[in-house]
C-alpha cells in the first residue's frame, strides 16, 4: 500500500487519498510498471513471430550495460562522479533503469528453467517496482513540502523557522528514509543474483 | 541490522549455495535430451569451465556420422568436432538450429544435391542450372524466380497459376485459358500481320498488352505440325535468359523459340476456354473493358 505523507497533515493512505493524489502518484507508478510488462510481452511476441527469439539473448548484456549507466546516479550521489547535476542524474537513473529492466525482461523471455536467473529477474522487478514507488513518493512529498512552506511563510515565519518546523514535523523525510531501507536491500539482492548468473554463464558457456 | 538487509543476505547466500550444490536446477536451462539424460546432473561431463561445452568428441567420433545416410555424412565429416553446438542444442527440446552453410567448405557448399534431394516435380524437369539461380540458402521457398522476366502481371492479369499453367505444369502456358482471349477472335487480326502461329503470345506481348507488339515484327516459329494453344518453352533457354530485363522478356523467349522450342499441343481452343473461362470472368470481369483499352 502506498502511503502519502504530508508535512502538516496526517498521512493519507490509498483509500483515503483524494482523486487528485491518486491520479498523480498511484496511476503513473502502476502505469509505468504495466507499460514495462506490456512492452516486454509485445517485443518478445514480435521477436518470436519473426524467428528472432535468439536476438533476445543479446538484450541481456545490453540491459546490464544500460542499468550500469543508470547507477551513475549513485556514483554521483556518493561523490565518485563530479559531472552533471544530481537531479539530472536522478532523472537519467529513472529512465535508464526502466529501459534496462525492459531489455533484461526481453532477455529472460519465456524460458522458465533455471532458478537462479529467474530469482534475479524477480528481484529486478521488485527493485523496479520499488524504484517507481520511490519516484512518486518523492514527487508527492516535494509538492506537499512546497505547499507547507508557502503556508508557513504566509503565517509570517522566517526561513530558518520554517526549515526547523518542517524538519521536526516532517513525516515525509521519515517515509523516504523508510522507503530507502526497503529499496536498497532489494537492489543489492538483484545485483548479486544477476552477478551470479553472469558468472555462471561465463563458467559454462565462455 | 536492517531487517531488509538480513533478508537480502539470506536470499543471496541461498542462491549461491543452491547454484553450487544443485546446478542442474539453479543454472541449467532445461533437461538434456533423452540420449544424454544420464548426464543431466553432471554439468562438467560436457562443459569445460570457462570454455563452454565442447567435449562431444569424447563420446562421438566424426567418423560415426559416416555410417549415417550419405546426405547426412557428407557434410558432418567435413565439420570440426567443436562445431557440434553451432547447430545442435541439447538442453530443453532437441532441435537443430543456427546451421549455416558457411560452416561447409566451398566445394561442399556448392554441391546442393550432395545433401538435398533434387526436386523431381514438373517445375524442375530439365533445369540444369545451379539451384542458386532461383533459390537462396536460407530456405527453399520462396524461390527468387521472377515471373516478370517472362510475363509481367499487370492489373488485368492477376490470374491464378492454373488459368495459364494447366495440369500443374509450369513449363508450359496458355493464354487461351481465359475467355477474353479466343483464338478465333484474334486470328484475323494476326493474319493481317502475317502471324499464323498463335501459341506463343508472350513472345510478342510480354505484359499481355495488345500494343506490346506494336513495334515488333512477326517471327517465324518452327512448326512441327502440332496444332494447339498450349505452348511449351525450354526451361534451360528460359533460365539462360534470366538476366534479361522484364521489358526484354520477349527477346529471351524469342531466342528460345528460334532455337528449338518444343511445341506440344493437343488441346483445342475450346478446351482451354471452357475450363477456365468462367473462373477468370468472375474474377476479372470488371477489368475486361480496361483490358481492351490497353
Ligand atoms: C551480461 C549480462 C548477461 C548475460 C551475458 C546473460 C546471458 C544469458 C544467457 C547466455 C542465457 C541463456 C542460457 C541458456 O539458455 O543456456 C541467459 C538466460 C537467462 N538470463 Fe541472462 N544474461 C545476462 C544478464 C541477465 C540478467 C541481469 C538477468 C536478470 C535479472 C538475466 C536473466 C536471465 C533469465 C531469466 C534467463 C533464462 C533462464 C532459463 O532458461 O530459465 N540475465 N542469460
Amino acid at each position: 500500500m502506498i502511503t502519502v505523507i504530508s508535512a502538516t497533515k496526517r498521512p493519507a493512505c490509498l483509500f483515503t487519498m483524494g482523486p487528485k493524489l491518486f491520479s498523480r502518484s498511484v496511476l503513473p507508478f502502476s502505469g509505468a510498471f504495466l507499460a514495462l510488462i506490456l512492452a516486454t510481452v509485445l517485443i518478445d511476441w514480435f521477436l518470436h513471430s519473426q524467428g528472432l527469439a535468439y536476438w533476445g539473448r543479446w538484450a541481456g548484456p545490453l540491459g546490464v550495460l544500460v542499468l550500469a549507466l543508470s547507477f551513475g546516479y549513485s556514483a554521483r550521489k556518493r561523490k565518485f562522479l563530479f559531472t552533471g547535476s544530481l537531479p539530472g542524474w536522478l532523472r537519467l537513473h529513472e529512465y535508464l533503469s526502466w529501459i534496462g529492466a525492459l531489455l533484461i525482461m526481453v532477455h529472460s523471455g519465456i524460458h522458465l528453467h533455471a532458478w537462479l536467473p529467474w530469482a534475479a529477474t524477480l528481484a529486478m522487478l521488485a527493485a523496479t517496482a520499488s524504484g517507481l514507488m520511490g519516484k512518486y513518493l518523492l514527487k508527492t512529498a516535494r509538492d506537499k513540502m512546497k505547499a507547507a512552506k508557502t503556508k508557513l511563510a504566509a503565517q509570517g515565519l522566517t526561513d530558518v523557522e520554517i526549515e526547523n518546523q518542517l524538519l521536526s514535523d516532517s513525516l515525509t523525510l521519515k517515509a523516504l528514509a523508510n522507503w530507502r531501507k526497503g529499496h536498497m536491500p532489494v537492489t543489492y539482492t538483484f545485483f548479486f543474483l544477476a552477478l551470479f548468473h553472469v558468472v555462471s554463464i561465463c563458467f559454462f558457456w565462455m | 541490522m536492517n531487517k531488509g538487509l538480513v533478508i537480502a543476505l539470506v536470499l543471496v547466500v541461498s542462491a549461491a549455495l543452491g547454484s553450487l550444490l544443485r546446478p542442474h536446477q539453479f543454472l541449467s536451462p532445461g533437461p538434456l535430451i533423452q540420449g544424454h539424460a544420464k548426464l543431466d546432473q553432471d554439468c562438467l561431463a560436457c562443459h569445460r569451465p570457462f570454455e563452454g561445452p565442447g567435449k562431444c568428441e569424447n563420446c562421438h567420433k566424426p567418423e560415426d556420422f559416416l555410417k549415417k545416410p550419405v546426405a547426412k555424412a557428407e557434410f558432418h565429416h567435413k565439420l570440426g568436432p567443436k562445431t557440434c553446438i553451432s547447430c545442435h542444442t541439447d538442453h530443453g527440446v532437441r532441435h537443430v538450429s543456427h546451421f549455416s552453410h558457411n560452416l561447409l567448405d566451398s566445394k561442399t557448399n556448392q554441391d546442393c544435391s550432395g545433401c538435398h534431394k533434387a526436386p523431381t516435380d514438373k517445375n524442375h524437369i530439365g533445369v540444369k542450372e545451379s539451384c542458386s539461380a532461383c533459390h537462396g540458402q536460407g530456405a527453399f521457398k520462396p524461390a527468387s524466380f521472377e515471373h516478370g522476366k517472362w510475363f509481367h502481371f499487370d492489373k488485368n492479369h492477376k490470374a491464378k497459376c492454373i488459368t495459364c499453367h494447366q495440369g500443374e505444369d509450369y513449363t508450359s502456358y496458355t493464354c487461351f485459358g481465359c475467355h477474353a482471349h479466343g483464338m478465333g477472335e484474334i486470328r484475323g487480326e494476326h493474319a493481317e500481320e502475317g502471324i499464323l502461329d498463335l501459341r506463343d503470345c508472350v513472345g510478342c506481348h510480354p505484359s499481355g498488352k495488345e500494343y506490346d507488339a506494336k513495334m515488333r515484327r512477326s517471327r517465324p516459329v518452327k512448326d512441327n505440325g502440332i496444332q494447339g494453344p498450349v505452348r511449351q518453352y525450354d526451361r534451360a533457354e528460359a533460365l539462360a535468359g534470366m538476366s534479361a530485363l522484364p521489358g526484354q522478356a520477349g527477346t529471351a523467349v524469342d531466342s528460345a523459340g528460334g532455337q528449338g522450342v518444343q511445341e506440344s499441343g493437343g488441346r483445342s481452343e475450346h478446351e482451354g476456354k471452357g475450363e477456365h473461362g468462367s473462373e477468370h470472368h468472375s474474377e476479372h470481369g470488371d477489368d475486361e473493358e480496361e483490358e481492351d483499352d490497353d
